[in-house]
């Protein structure tokens, strides 16, 4: 039997997940790639304000995607950001979903 | 609106996170260049050491030939251990903590090819230095600046097709240049007891100070 391929619309909508959003979306790729990292470092690289990016986090952390802890880089009490298993396997997934749309977009 | 519309924020993100980590990337290549540097200076002072007291290079003493009868493994068993522990220890450590899923040293691929080769060259030196024997003691500080230069070019090809910095391809083989011209250099004008921690301690400045320079004017993350 033939599958035709998804369509393009339907990829989009399968998309729409907490993660699909581009600020979220930063938050757990840069997680994801080092596992732990101070909350300005996030917001440094990102280019936001702490208003926007405590937002997401709290998001984030509502979907049980990251966890936050205060702890110390460079001897200065810092927000450290963690990402979990969950979060992990949910941009993995997203990012699959991702991939295939940008291929469908040529 | 496009669906390449829709996307472009996500792709303007992924950009910034993929500038982070090459920028973080570059920084852990600085930070391992500068503990190579105090490894280096260690290496020329734990040389130095040796020929001062003990008659002979560490890579003679570790495979039983010793300087002075008293010093041989049988006699002297914990200090043979000891110096065997010396090479084993930070090994040991730095595979330990490289393993697992946390793993709290991240090497990529490269790093890891880099590890091995610095351990086989580091063996091929000793082997070299005993084949060569004790009467031929101003040939060693021009082997390590061989094999330290054969590494840092390998290294740059290496780590070049993992990140793709041309930065580190370059400053590498400049590394390896200078390592065997000034092995060349030292053993021309320095008497042979202190060739070794010469070279040590000049190539370790220079690595660790170029690390550290680096990390401070381009590598640091804003």
């Amino acid at each position: 039997m033939n599958q035709h391929p998804p369509s393009l619309e339907s990829l989009l909508e399968d998309l729409s997940s907490p993660i699909h959003e581009p600020v979220r979306l930063g938050v757990l790729m840069l997680l994801h790639l080092n596992s732990v990292l101070a909350f300005s470092t996030i917001q440094k690289t990102l280019g936001v304000t702490s208003g926007n990016l405590n937002t997401h986090l709290a998001r984030l952390e509502e979907e049980g995607f990251i966890n936050k802890e205060k702890g110390f880089v460079d001897l200065r009490p810092r927000t450290l950001v963690y990402i979990t298993e969950n979060g992990r396997s949910a941009l993995i997934g997203y990012s699959s979903l991702l991939k295939q749309v940008l291929i469908t977009i040529g | 609106m496009s669906s390449i519309e829709k996307l472009k924020s996500h792709i303007d993100i992924l950009e910034k996170v993929e500038n982070y980590q090459h920028k973080a990337e570059f920084n852990r290549f600085l930070l391992i260049l500068s503990i190579s540097g105090f490894i280096a200076i260690i290496g020329g002072w734990i040389s130095y050491i040796f020929n001062r007291f003990m008659g002979v290079d560490p890579a003679f003493f570790i495979f039983g030939v010793t300087g002075d009868p008293s010093l041989a493994p049988t006699q002297e068993p914990v200090m043979f251990l000891s110096v065997w522990m010396l090479y084993l220890v930070p090994i040991v450590s730095a595979i330990s903590f490289s393993m697992g899923s946390t793993g709290i040293i991240n090497w990529n691929k490269a790093y890891k090819r880099i590890g091995i080769l610095a351990l086989s060259l580091f063996m091929l030196a000793h082997i070299m230095i005993v084949l060569l024997g004790v009467n031929n003691s101003e040939f060693i500080t021009i082997i390590w600046g061989l094999l330290a230069c054969v590494g840092f070019v390998i290294s740059s090809k290496l780590l070049f097709v993992e990140t793709g910095n041309p930065k580190v391809r370059s400053g590498l083989i400049i590394l390896g240049a200078i390592s065997l011209f000034l092995a060349i250099i030292i053993v021309i004008v320095v008497p042979i007891e202190l060739a070794q921690l010469l070279f040590g301690s000049i190539l370790g400045l220079i690595l660790s100070f170029s690390g550290i320079i680096s990390y401070f004017t381009i590598g640091r993350l804003t």
